[in-house]
C-alpha cells in the first residue's frame, strides 16, 4: 500500500537530512531544516487523504464520507510553527554573519 | 475568584497565566521598569499559587483532568471522540509543574538585580514567561499534537534567551541549539503522525488503552523517534554537544530554566514510556535508557574534567546528572519487566534524583552567575582566593558541590543511593561506573573550589552581592539541606504519590477517557 | 523526625549520623586548633605558603593542572573524546540521527516487535 506521497516523504526528509548533516554553508542547513519540515507536513497531510472524502462543514452536508480535520489543523499549526523557526534561524545567521563575516559552520566553534 | 474556580481551571491557568504576563510585559515596560518588575511578579506569583493548589487538590483528590473547549472541563471524550486538547494533573505532573514554576519564579527574583543594569529587559520577561508557558504545558499535556506545540515554544523561547548576551559566541549557541531542537522536533512530529497514522489517535491515554500487547513496526518507529527527539532535548550521552554551549553563553537566570526543560523533557519521555510502551517492550527500553545513561555519566564526567570555563564545565556535569536519572529509571523499566521488585525503589530514586538534580545545578550555576557578577571574570584560571572576600559564596559553593556530587548529608546523597542500590541488582558494572562517576564529580568541584575560592586573597574588585540574589540561593540551599536531612519526609510527601501515579498506568488511562 | 531511618530496599542510613559526625569533627579541628602554637605573627615567614622548599610564585599556584596524571594515563581516550566533540553543528544533528537509527535497531533487534 505504499503510495506516491510516502516515496515523496522519504525522498523529502533524506534530501533535508542531508543537506543538515553534510552542507557547511548555515544558510544551507536552515534550508535543509525547512524540507524536512515540509517532508513531514506532506506526510500529516497524506495521512488525512481519503478519497472521495468532502470538507467536514456540517450544513447542508450530503450523506457522504467526511475528512476528520485533524490531520490538517496539526500541518496547519506545524507550518506555522516551522516559519517561526525557520524567521528565526535566519535572523540568527544574518547575525553571526554580522559578527564573524562568514558562513561557514567550521569556522567558528565554541571550544575550551 | 473563588478557591474551588482555581483548583477547576488550575490546569489551563498554569499555562494561560504567563502567557497572559508575557505578552503585557512590554506593555508595563512602558510604564517603567519598577512596575513591569512588579507586574511579572505577582504573576508568577499567582501561577505558583494556582500550582501548588493544583498539587494539593491533586494529592487529595486524585488525578484531574482538563478538556479544553468542553462544556464541563472534565469531559474528555464526547460521543466517543477522544481528539480533543486534554490536559492531564496528576500527582507527578504537578510535582513538575510545581517545580517549573518555582524555578521560573526564583529565576525572575534573580534576574531582578541581575539584569538591572542591562538592555532589552521587556523582551527578555517576555521570552522568560513564554518558556514559564511552555514548560507547564509540557508538564501537563495530554496528548502528543500538544506536547509538539510546547516543545516547540520552549525551543524558541529558550533560543532567544540563549541569545541574550547577542556576542558572536551567545549567537553560535543559540544557533546551534534551534538546529538542533528543530531537527528533533521535527522528528518528533514524524513518530507522533506515523501513531496517529495508525490509531487515528493523538491522546497519550487513548493509545495506550489500544496498543495490544504485542507492538508492530510503526509502533518501535515512532517511538525510537519521540524518545531520540526528547533525548536530545534533555541532552543524554549522543546528543549533549548542544548542552555546554547554551549552558555556558546564556545569562545564569536562564540557564537554570534550560535545566529544567531539560528535566521536563526527561519526564515526558518516561511519562510516554510508562503509559504506552514499557509493559510492551518494558526490557529493550530500560537497558537502552541504563546503557545511555553509563555512558551519559562517564563522557559528561571526563568532558568536564579539562574544562577552564565554570559553565561549560557545569555543563558538562548536568550531561552526567542526566545520565544518573536514565540509570535509575531504566532499572525501573527493566525491573517491572522482571518483576524482581526494584521497580518502585528504582523509580524513586530517578524522580527524586530529578528533583534534587534541579535543585543542585540551579544553585550551583547562581553561585556562578553570583561570581560572574561581583567580579565580572568567568574563566577559572583568572579567579582564585575568593573566599577571602566572599564568606556567602563560599558557603553556598560548598553547599551545591557536595549536593551535586552525591556527597551526605546533602540531598543528591540521598537520591543516588536508592539509584546505586537498585542498578546493583541490575548489573554490579554499572552501579560502579555510577559511583565512580560521583568521586569524579567530586574530584572535578573540589578543584574548582580549590582554584576559586581558596588560595592568597583575590585583588580585583568585588561588588558586594545584592540580596535578592543571595536571597534566591539561600531557598535553594535550604531546600537541598532539608531533602538531604530529612529525605523521608520528602519520599513519602511528594516523590511516592508521583512514582505511584507514574506506574499506576490503569488509573492514569482510565481517568482520562 | 530527625533521626527516623531511611530505609532502603536492602539496607538503611540515617542522615544525622553525618551531621553528628560533623560535629564531632569540628570539636576535635576546634582542639587541636585551640593547641596552636603562640609564636605566631603576622607578616614574617611564617605566613609564607610552603612550595616544595622552593620560593612560592608572587601569583597563586592554579590547581587546573591537578589532574595531569589523570589526563596523561587516559591520553587515548581523551584524544578520541575530542575527535568525537568537534563543536559543529552538522555533527550535532549527525549524532542524532545515528541516535535515532540506534535506537530503532536496538528495540528492533531485542525483540520488541
Amino acid at each position: 500500500m505504499i503510495s506516491i506521497h510516502f516515496v515523496a516523504v522519504a525522498l523529502l526528509i533524506s534530501l533535508g537530512i542531508y543537506a543538515v548533516v553534510f552542507r557547511r554553508n548555515l544558510i544551507k542547513i536552515v534550508m535543509g531544516i525547512s524540507v524536512i519540515g515540509s517532508g513531514v507536513n506532506l506526510f500529516l497531510v497524506s495521512l488525512g487523504y481519503r478519497e472521495g472524502g468532502i470538507a467536514p462543514i456540517f450544513t447542508n452536508a450530503p450523506q457522504t464520507a467526511m475528512v476528520l480535520p485533524v490531520p490538517q489543523a496539526l500541518t496547519l499549526t506545524s507550518i506555522v510553527i516551522g516559519l517561526a523557526v525557520t524567521a528565526l534561524m535566519l535572523s540568527f545567521t544574518i547575525m553571526l554573519y554580522g559578527h564573524w563575516k562568514s558562513l561557514d559552520t567550521r569556522k567558528r566553534r565554541l571550544l575550551e | 475568584m473563588s478557591v474551588e474556580f482555581l483548583i477547576e481551571h488550575s490546569p489551563a491557568l498554569a499555562i494561560a497565566l504567563p502567557l497572559v504576563a508575557a505578552f503585557a510585559a512590554p506593555l508595563f515596560g512602558k510604564l517603567g521598569s519598577f512596575l513591569r518588575n512588579l507586574w511579572v511578579l505577582l504573576m508568577l506569583a499567582f501561577t505558583e499559587l494556582v500550582v501548588l493548589l493544583m498539587g494539593q487538590d491533586v494529592l487529595a483528590n486524585g488525578a484531574r483532568v482538563y478538556a479544553l473547549g468542553a462544556s464541563v472541563p472534565s469531559l474528555t471524550s464526547p460521543f466517543g471522540f477522544p481528539i480533543r486538547i486534554v490536559l492531564v494533573a496528576d500527582a507527578m505532573s504537578a510535582l513538575f509543574a510545581v517545580t517549573a514554576v518555582s524555578i521560573a519564579l526564583l529565576a525572575f527574583i534573580y534576574s531582578w538585580k541581575y539584569m538591572s543594569d542591562k538592555g532589552g529587559v521587556d523582551k527578555f520577561y517576555t521570552l522568560l514567561l513564554l518558556l514559564t508557558a511552555a514548560m507547564a504545558g509540557l508538564c501537563l499535556t495530554g496528548d502528543f499534537f500538544t506536547l509538539f506545540v510546547f516543545l516547540e515554544v520552549s525551543s524558541i523561547a529558550s533560543a532567544g534567551l540563549v541569545a541574550y548576551n547577542r556576542s558572536g559566541k551567545s549567537l553560535e549557541a543559540a544557533f546551534k541549539y534551534t538546529v538542533v531542537s528543530a531537527v528533533g522536533a521535527l522528528f518528533l512530529l514524524f513518530g507522533v503522525g506515523i501513531l496517529y497514522g495508525k490509531y487515528h489517535l493523538l491522546n497519550m491515554a487513548a493509545i495506550a488503552a489500544e496498543m495490544a500487547i504485542s507492538s508492530s513496526f510503526l509502533d518501535v518507529a515512532a517511538l525510537s523517534m519521540l524518545a531520540s527527539a526528547l533525548l536530545l532535548k534533555s541532552g543524554a550521552f549522543p546528543v549533549h554537544m548542544w548542552k555546554p554551549d547554551a549552558y555556558q553563553q546564556a545569562p545564569v537566570n536562564v540557564t537554570i530554566m534550560l535545566v529544567t526543560t531539560a528535566l521536563l523533557s526527561l519526564y515526558v519521555l518516561f511519562r510516554i514510556c510508562f503509559t504506552i510502551f514499557v509493559p510492551v517492550m518494558g526490557s529493550t527500553l530500560g537497558w537502552l535508557a541504563v546503557v545511555l545513561g553509563a555512558a551519559s555519566i562517564f563522557v559528561g564526567v571526563t568532558m568536564a574534567l579539562p574544562q577552564k570555563n565554570l559553565r561549560r564545565l557545569i555543563g558538562y556535569a548536568a550531561v552526567a546528572e542526566v545520565g544518573y536519572i536514565l540509570m535509575g529509571v531504566g532499572t525501573s523499566m527493566v525491573s517491572i519487566s522482571r518483576m524482581d521488585g526494584f521497580a518502585v525503589q528504582a523509580l524513586s530514586g530517578g524522580v527524586f534524583h530529578m528533583i534534587n538534580d534541579v535543585l543542585d545545578m540551579s544553585l550551583i550555576f547562581l553561585v556562578a552567575g553570583g561570581i560572574l557578577y561581583v567580579t565580572k571574570k568567568q574563566d577559572i584560571t583568572e579567579l582564585s582566593g575568593l573566599g577571602h572576600r566572599s564568606g556567602f559564596l563560599t558557603v553556598m559553593f560548598a553547599i551545591a558541590l557536595l549536593a551535586i556530587s552525591g556527597m551526605p548529608p546533602m540531598n543528591g546523597f540521598a537520591s543516588k543511593l536508592l539509584i546505586y542500590e537498585s542498578v546493583y541488582f541490575l548489573n554490579p558494572m554499572l552501579a560502579i561506573i555510577g559511583i565512580a562517576g560521583s568521586m569524579m564529580m567530586l574530584a572535578l568541584f573540589v578543584k574548582i573550589f580549590a582554584s576559586v575560592f581558596l588560595g592568597a586573597p583575590y585583588r580585583g574588585i568585588v561588588a558586594p552581592l545584592p540580596l535578592s540574589m543571595a536571597f534566591v540561593m539561600c531557598v535553594l540551599a535550604f531546600f537541598i539541606i532539608v531533602f538531604g536531612l530529612f529525605p523521608n519526609v520528602a519520599l513519602d510527601l511528594i516523590v511516592t504519590p508521583a512514582v505511584q501515579a507514574l506506574l499506576g498506568k490503569a488509573a492514569y488511562i482510565g481517568g482520562v477517557i | 523526625m530527625i533521626g527516623r531511618l531511611f530505609i532502603t530496599q536492602s539496607g538503611m542510613w540515617n542522615p544525622l549520623s553525618f551531621v553528628v559526625a560533623a560535629v564531632i569533627i569540628l570539636v576535635i579541628v576546634y582542639i587541636i586548633r585551640s593547641t596552636g602554637t603562640k609564636k605566631y605573627k603576622k607578616g614574617t615567614e611564617q605566613t609564607v605558603a610552603f612550595f616544595s622548599g622552593g620560593k612560592a610564585p608572587e601569583e597563586n599556584v592554579h590547581p587546573e593542572n591537578l589532574y595531569w596524571g589523570f589526563f596523561e594515563a587516559m591520553k587515548r581516550y581523551y584524544k578520541w573524546l575530542m575527535k568525537f566533540h568537534t563543536g559543529i553543528v552538522n555533527d550535532y544533528v549527525y549524532s542524532f540521527v545515528l541516535l535515532v537509527v540506534v535506537v530503532a535497531a536496538v528495540l528492533l533487534l531485542g525483540g520488541a516487535v
